[in-house]
Protein backbone atom coordinates (compact mmCIF):
# COMPACT_ATOMS: atom_id res chain seq x y z
CA UNK A 1 0.00 0.00 0.00
CA UNK A 2 2.85 2.38 0.85
CA UNK A 3 4.15 1.95 -2.69
CA UNK A 4 0.82 3.10 -4.09
CA UNK A 5 0.79 6.18 -1.84
CA UNK A 6 4.33 6.95 -2.88
CA UNK A 7 3.30 6.72 -6.54
CA UNK A 8 0.43 9.13 -5.98
CA UNK A 9 2.68 11.59 -4.21
CA UNK A 10 5.17 11.49 -7.09
CA UNK A 11 2.40 12.17 -9.58
CA UNK A 12 1.13 15.09 -7.49
CA UNK A 13 4.61 16.61 -7.35
CA UNK A 14 5.23 16.20 -11.09
CA UNK A 15 1.89 17.70 -12.09
CA UNK A 16 2.34 20.60 -9.65
CA UNK A 17 5.81 21.34 -11.06
CA UNK A 18 4.54 21.21 -14.64
CA UNK A 19 1.45 23.28 -13.91
CA UNK A 20 3.30 26.03 -12.05
CA UNK A 21 6.12 26.06 -14.57
CA UNK A 22 3.71 26.46 -17.46
CA UNK A 23 1.79 29.21 -15.61
CA UNK A 24 5.00 31.18 -15.13
CA UNK A 25 5.92 30.62 -18.78
CA UNK A 26 2.46 31.73 -19.93
CA UNK A 27 2.57 34.91 -17.81
CA UNK A 28 6.04 35.72 -19.09
CA UNK A 29 5.07 35.12 -22.74
CA UNK A 30 1.82 37.12 -22.51
CA UNK A 31 3.55 40.12 -20.90
CA UNK A 32 6.45 39.90 -23.32
CA UNK A 33 4.13 39.76 -26.35
CA UNK A 34 2.02 42.69 -25.11
CA UNK A 35 5.14 44.82 -24.63
CA UNK A 36 6.36 43.79 -28.08
CA UNK A 37 3.01 44.66 -29.73
CA UNK A 38 2.94 48.13 -28.21
CA UNK A 39 6.64 48.68 -28.78
CA UNK A 40 7.34 49.18 -25.09
CA UNK A 41 10.55 48.29 -23.27
CA UNK A 42 11.98 46.27 -26.14
CA UNK A 43 14.80 44.87 -24.02
CA UNK A 44 12.43 43.72 -21.27
CA UNK A 45 10.02 42.30 -23.82
CA UNK A 46 12.74 40.28 -25.56
CA UNK A 47 13.97 39.05 -22.18
CA UNK A 48 10.50 37.97 -21.08
CA UNK A 49 9.85 36.12 -24.33
CA UNK A 50 13.23 34.37 -24.17
CA UNK A 51 12.67 33.43 -20.52
CA UNK A 52 9.19 32.09 -21.27
CA UNK A 53 10.47 29.91 -24.10
CA UNK A 54 13.40 28.68 -22.03
CA UNK A 55 11.00 27.61 -19.28
CA UNK A 56 8.86 25.81 -21.87
CA UNK A 57 11.90 23.89 -23.12
CA UNK A 58 13.11 23.23 -19.59
CA UNK A 59 9.88 21.60 -18.38
CA UNK A 60 10.17 18.20 -20.10
CA UNK A 61 13.83 18.05 -19.11
CA UNK A 62 12.95 18.69 -15.47
CA UNK A 63 10.27 16.07 -15.79
CA UNK A 64 12.76 13.47 -17.02
CA UNK A 65 15.02 14.38 -14.07
CA UNK A 66 12.14 13.69 -11.68
CA UNK A 67 11.57 10.34 -13.38
CA UNK A 68 15.27 9.58 -12.99
CA UNK A 69 15.13 10.26 -9.25
CA UNK A 70 12.09 8.06 -8.97
CA UNK A 71 13.72 5.09 -10.71
CA UNK A 72 16.80 5.64 -8.56
CA UNK A 73 14.82 5.62 -5.32
CA UNK A 74 12.86 2.55 -6.37
CA UNK A 75 16.16 0.79 -7.20
CA UNK A 76 15.02 0.03 -10.75
CA UNK A 77 18.53 0.01 -12.18
CA UNK A 78 17.70 -0.93 -15.74
CA UNK A 79 15.39 2.10 -15.96
CA UNK A 80 17.97 4.32 -14.26
CA UNK A 81 20.34 3.30 -17.07
CA UNK A 82 17.70 3.92 -19.75
CA UNK A 83 16.94 7.41 -18.38
CA UNK A 84 20.67 8.18 -18.20
CA UNK A 85 20.87 7.12 -21.85
CA UNK A 86 18.10 9.58 -22.74
CA UNK A 87 20.02 12.38 -21.01
CA UNK A 88 23.16 11.38 -22.87
CA UNK A 89 21.20 11.83 -26.11
CA UNK A 90 20.00 15.28 -25.03
CA UNK A 91 23.56 16.35 -24.23
CA UNK A 92 24.74 14.92 -27.56
CA UNK A 93 22.11 16.97 -29.41
CA UNK A 94 23.43 20.12 -27.68
CA UNK A 95 27.05 19.26 -28.46
CA UNK A 96 26.29 18.47 -32.10
CA UNK A 97 24.41 21.75 -32.52
CA UNK A 98 27.20 24.00 -31.25
CA UNK B 1 -7.21 23.59 -32.26
CA UNK B 2 -3.83 21.85 -32.47
CA UNK B 3 -3.44 22.00 -28.71
CA UNK B 4 -6.95 20.67 -28.17
CA UNK B 5 -6.40 17.56 -30.28
CA UNK B 6 -2.94 17.29 -28.79
CA UNK B 7 -4.00 16.97 -25.20
CA UNK B 8 -6.91 14.77 -26.18
CA UNK B 9 -5.08 12.26 -28.33
CA UNK B 10 -1.44 12.56 -27.28
CA UNK B 11 -0.45 13.96 -30.64
CA UNK B 12 1.13 17.34 -30.96
CA UNK B 13 -0.83 19.03 -33.70
CA UNK B 14 2.37 19.92 -35.55
CA UNK B 15 0.94 18.02 -38.47
CA UNK B 16 -1.60 20.84 -38.95
CA UNK B 17 0.56 23.70 -37.75
CA UNK B 18 3.59 23.20 -40.05
CA UNK B 19 1.62 23.25 -43.34
CA UNK B 20 -0.37 26.24 -42.05
CA UNK B 21 2.74 28.24 -41.21
CA UNK B 22 4.35 27.46 -44.55
CA UNK B 23 1.31 27.88 -46.79
CA UNK B 24 -0.70 30.61 -45.05
CA UNK B 25 2.01 32.68 -43.38
CA UNK B 26 4.66 31.91 -46.03
CA UNK B 27 7.36 31.22 -43.50
CA UNK B 28 10.54 29.36 -44.46
CA UNK B 29 10.31 25.62 -43.77
CA UNK B 30 12.95 25.58 -41.04
CA UNK B 31 11.30 28.46 -39.18
CA UNK B 32 7.92 26.72 -39.35
CA UNK B 33 9.47 23.49 -38.08
CA UNK B 34 11.18 25.29 -35.18
CA UNK B 35 7.96 27.05 -34.14
CA UNK B 36 6.09 23.78 -34.34
CA UNK B 37 8.69 22.06 -32.14
CA UNK B 38 8.18 24.74 -29.48
CA UNK B 39 4.43 24.13 -29.50
CA UNK B 40 5.02 20.37 -29.33
CA UNK B 41 6.97 20.88 -26.11
CA UNK B 42 4.28 23.14 -24.66
CA UNK B 43 1.51 20.68 -25.56
CA UNK B 44 3.46 17.89 -23.94
CA UNK B 45 3.88 19.76 -20.65
CA UNK B 46 0.28 20.90 -20.45
CA UNK B 47 -1.12 17.53 -21.44
CA UNK B 48 1.02 15.86 -18.76
CA UNK B 49 0.35 18.43 -16.07
CA UNK B 50 -2.99 17.12 -14.89
CA UNK B 51 -2.93 14.32 -12.37
CA UNK B 52 -5.32 12.11 -14.26
CA UNK B 53 -2.92 11.97 -17.15
CA UNK B 54 -0.02 11.39 -14.74
CA UNK B 55 -1.73 8.27 -13.44
CA UNK B 56 -2.35 6.94 -16.94
CA UNK B 57 1.18 7.58 -18.09
CA UNK B 58 3.34 4.47 -18.33
CA UNK B 59 6.65 6.00 -17.26
CA UNK B 60 8.74 2.85 -17.84
CA UNK B 61 7.43 2.27 -21.32
CA UNK B 62 7.68 6.01 -22.05
CA UNK B 63 11.31 6.22 -21.00
CA UNK B 64 12.24 3.10 -22.94
CA UNK B 65 10.64 4.48 -26.12
CA UNK B 66 12.26 7.85 -25.42
CA UNK B 67 15.64 6.25 -25.88
CA UNK B 68 15.09 5.25 -29.52
CA UNK B 69 13.10 8.41 -30.15
CA UNK B 70 16.02 10.68 -29.18
CA UNK B 71 18.37 8.54 -31.28
CA UNK B 72 15.88 9.13 -34.10
CA UNK B 73 16.15 12.88 -33.56
CA UNK B 74 19.94 12.80 -33.70
CA UNK B 75 19.91 10.88 -36.96
CA UNK B 76 17.23 13.17 -38.43
CA UNK B 77 19.87 15.22 -40.19
CA UNK B 78 21.04 12.13 -42.04
CA UNK B 79 17.50 11.22 -43.05
CA UNK B 80 17.01 14.70 -44.46
CA UNK B 81 20.07 14.16 -46.66
CA UNK B 82 19.11 10.71 -47.91
CA UNK B 83 15.45 11.09 -48.79
CA UNK B 84 13.48 14.09 -50.00
CA UNK B 85 10.89 15.86 -47.92
CA UNK B 86 8.27 14.84 -50.43
CA UNK B 87 9.05 11.15 -49.98
CA UNK B 88 8.73 11.52 -46.22
CA UNK B 89 5.36 13.24 -46.57
CA UNK B 90 4.14 10.58 -48.98
CA UNK B 91 5.15 7.77 -46.61
CA UNK B 92 3.50 9.67 -43.84
CA UNK B 93 0.22 9.96 -45.73
CA UNK B 94 0.23 6.21 -46.37
CA UNK B 95 0.98 5.38 -42.74
CA UNK B 96 -1.87 7.64 -41.63
CA UNK B 97 -4.39 5.90 -43.87
CA UNK B 98 -3.30 2.43 -42.76
CA UNK B 99 -3.44 3.38 -39.07
CA UNK B 100 -6.88 4.94 -39.50
CA UNK B 101 -8.25 1.81 -41.18
CA UNK B 102 -6.89 -0.42 -38.43
CA UNK B 103 -8.26 1.80 -35.71
CA UNK B 104 -11.71 1.80 -37.32
CA UNK B 105 -11.64 -1.99 -37.62
CA UNK B 106 -10.91 -2.36 -33.91
CA UNK B 107 -13.26 0.22 -32.45
CA UNK B 108 -15.08 -2.25 -30.26
CA UNK B 109 -12.03 -4.12 -28.97
CA UNK B 110 -10.33 -3.22 -25.73
CA UNK B 111 -6.77 -3.86 -24.65
CA UNK B 112 -7.62 -4.22 -20.99
CA UNK B 113 -8.88 -6.99 -18.76
CA UNK B 114 -11.09 -6.20 -15.80
CA UNK B 115 -9.13 -8.50 -13.49
CA UNK B 116 -7.13 -6.29 -11.09
CA UNK B 117 -4.93 -9.28 -10.13
CA UNK B 118 -3.89 -10.17 -13.67
CA UNK B 119 -0.13 -9.98 -14.17
CA UNK B 120 0.74 -6.83 -16.17
CA UNK B 121 4.32 -7.99 -16.82
CA UNK B 122 7.34 -5.77 -16.54
CA UNK B 123 6.17 -2.96 -18.81
CA UNK B 124 2.40 -3.21 -18.43
CA UNK B 125 0.27 -1.56 -15.83
CA UNK B 126 -3.13 -1.08 -14.30
CA UNK B 127 -5.32 1.92 -13.75
CA UNK B 128 -8.75 2.87 -12.55
CA UNK B 129 -11.15 3.36 -15.40
CA UNK B 130 -14.42 5.19 -14.96
CA UNK B 131 -15.90 3.58 -18.04
CA UNK B 132 -15.45 0.02 -16.76
CA UNK B 133 -16.06 1.03 -13.17
CA UNK B 134 -12.95 -0.67 -11.83
CA UNK B 135 -9.23 -1.26 -12.00
CA UNK B 136 -8.19 -2.60 -15.40
CA UNK B 137 -4.93 -4.32 -16.35
CA UNK B 138 -3.00 -4.37 -19.60
CA UNK B 139 0.20 -5.98 -20.88
CA UNK B 140 2.60 -4.46 -23.37
CA UNK B 141 3.30 -6.66 -26.38
CA UNK B 142 5.77 -6.30 -29.27
CA UNK B 143 8.02 -3.82 -27.52
CA UNK B 144 10.46 -3.94 -30.48
CA UNK B 145 7.73 -2.52 -32.68
CA UNK B 146 7.15 0.34 -30.26
CA UNK B 147 10.89 1.01 -30.17
CA UNK B 148 11.12 1.05 -33.95
CA UNK B 149 8.15 3.36 -34.31
CA UNK B 150 9.42 5.82 -31.74
CA UNK B 151 12.74 5.92 -33.60
CA UNK B 152 10.87 6.87 -36.77
CA UNK B 153 8.75 9.35 -34.81
CA UNK B 154 11.88 11.04 -33.43
CA UNK B 155 13.36 11.14 -36.90
CA UNK B 156 10.25 12.77 -38.34
CA UNK B 157 10.12 15.19 -35.41
CA UNK B 158 13.52 16.63 -36.17
CA UNK B 159 12.87 16.92 -39.91
CA UNK B 160 9.19 17.87 -40.06
CA UNK B 161 8.59 19.51 -36.67
CA UNK B 162 5.81 17.15 -35.74
CA UNK B 163 5.78 15.34 -32.41
CA UNK B 164 5.27 11.96 -34.03
CA UNK B 165 2.37 11.05 -31.76
CA UNK B 166 0.19 10.60 -34.79
CA UNK B 167 2.04 7.36 -35.58
CA UNK B 168 3.10 6.36 -32.05
CA UNK B 169 -0.40 6.40 -30.55
CA UNK B 170 -2.06 4.16 -33.19
CA UNK B 171 0.85 1.67 -33.15
CA UNK B 172 0.93 1.46 -29.35
CA UNK B 173 -2.82 1.03 -29.24
CA UNK B 174 -3.28 -1.40 -32.11
CA UNK B 175 -0.16 -3.58 -32.05
CA UNK B 176 1.43 -3.16 -28.64
CA UNK B 177 -1.63 -3.75 -26.50
CA UNK B 178 -1.58 -0.34 -24.84
CA UNK B 179 -5.02 1.11 -23.98
CA UNK B 180 -5.97 4.30 -25.84
CA UNK B 181 -5.78 6.68 -22.90
CA UNK B 182 -2.48 5.23 -21.68
CA UNK B 183 -1.07 5.46 -25.21
CA UNK B 184 -2.12 9.12 -25.42
CA UNK B 185 -0.66 10.00 -21.99
CA UNK B 186 2.59 8.15 -22.71
CA UNK B 187 2.90 9.76 -26.13
CA UNK B 188 2.33 13.21 -24.60
CA UNK B 189 5.30 12.52 -22.34
CA UNK B 190 7.41 11.21 -25.23
CA UNK B 191 6.92 14.08 -27.67
CA UNK B 192 8.12 16.71 -25.16
CA UNK B 193 11.63 15.37 -24.68
CA UNK B 194 11.83 14.33 -28.34
CA UNK B 195 11.19 17.93 -29.38
CA UNK B 196 13.64 19.24 -26.75
CA UNK B 197 16.33 17.09 -28.36
CA UNK B 198 15.51 18.57 -31.77
CA UNK B 199 15.51 22.23 -30.67
CA UNK B 200 19.28 23.00 -30.26
CA UNK B 201 20.03 22.54 -33.99
CA UNK B 202 17.30 25.05 -34.89
CA UNK B 203 18.31 27.46 -32.14
CA UNK B 204 21.90 27.59 -33.26
CA UNK B 205 20.96 28.22 -36.89
CA UNK B 206 18.76 31.12 -35.74
CA UNK B 207 15.49 29.60 -36.95
CA UNK B 208 13.58 30.21 -33.73
CA UNK B 209 11.68 33.48 -34.24
CA UNK B 210 10.96 34.46 -30.67
CA UNK B 211 7.71 36.42 -30.98
CA UNK B 212 6.13 33.99 -33.46
CA UNK B 213 7.06 31.02 -31.27
CA UNK B 214 5.62 32.80 -28.22
CA UNK B 215 2.34 33.49 -30.00
CA UNK B 216 2.07 29.90 -31.27
CA UNK B 217 2.87 28.48 -27.84
CA UNK B 218 0.16 30.62 -26.21
CA UNK B 219 -2.39 29.49 -28.82
CA UNK B 220 -1.56 25.87 -28.17
CA UNK B 221 -1.73 26.31 -24.39
CA UNK B 222 -5.24 27.67 -24.70
CA UNK B 223 -6.29 24.84 -27.03
CA UNK B 224 -4.91 22.22 -24.67
CA UNK B 225 -7.22 23.41 -21.87
CA UNK B 226 -10.22 22.84 -24.12
CA UNK B 227 -8.84 19.37 -24.88
CA UNK B 228 -8.87 18.39 -21.21
CA UNK B 229 -12.42 19.44 -20.82
CA UNK B 230 -13.54 17.37 -23.80
CA UNK B 231 -11.37 14.39 -22.81
CA UNK B 232 -12.80 14.14 -19.32
CA UNK B 233 -16.26 13.16 -20.57
CA UNK B 234 -15.55 11.23 -23.74
CA UNK B 235 -15.40 7.45 -23.99
CA UNK B 236 -12.39 5.49 -25.26
CA UNK B 237 -14.38 4.52 -28.35
CA UNK B 238 -15.01 8.16 -29.26
CA UNK B 239 -11.37 9.03 -28.76
CA UNK B 240 -10.42 6.25 -31.19
CA UNK B 241 -13.00 7.48 -33.66
CA UNK B 242 -11.64 11.00 -33.41
CA UNK B 243 -8.08 9.76 -33.89
CA UNK B 244 -9.15 7.76 -36.93
CA UNK B 245 -10.93 10.73 -38.49
CA UNK B 246 -7.95 13.00 -37.74
CA UNK B 247 -5.59 10.54 -39.43
CA UNK B 248 -7.78 10.38 -42.51
CA UNK B 249 -8.08 14.16 -42.68
CA UNK B 250 -4.30 14.54 -42.40
CA UNK B 251 -3.59 12.01 -45.13
CA UNK B 252 -6.23 13.54 -47.41
CA UNK B 253 -4.54 16.89 -46.90
CA UNK B 254 -1.08 15.46 -47.61
CA UNK B 255 -2.21 13.63 -50.75
CA UNK B 256 -3.89 16.79 -51.99
CA UNK B 257 -0.60 18.65 -51.68
CA UNK B 258 1.62 16.02 -53.24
Amino acid sequence: MSKINDTNRFETIVSAVLRNGMSVATASLVTGLLFWMFGLFSVVSAGLLQAGLIIVVGMPTLRALLAFSRFLRAGEWSFVAITAGVFAMLVTSLVLAF
Amino acid sequence: MAGCLGSLLGISGGIFLVPFLILALELPVRTAVAISLMTVIATSSVASSNEGSQRLLNLRLGMLLQLTSTVGVLTGGLTAMVISEQTVLRLFAIISVVSAIIIFSRLGRRNVTLDPDADPGRLGGRFFEQESGGVVTYRVRRVWLGLGVSFIAGNLASVLGIGGGIITVPVLNVWCGVPMRVAAATSAFLIGITAVAAIPAYYVSGDIVVYLSAAAVLGVLFGARVGFWVGSWSRAKWLKLLLGVTLLAVSAFLFARL
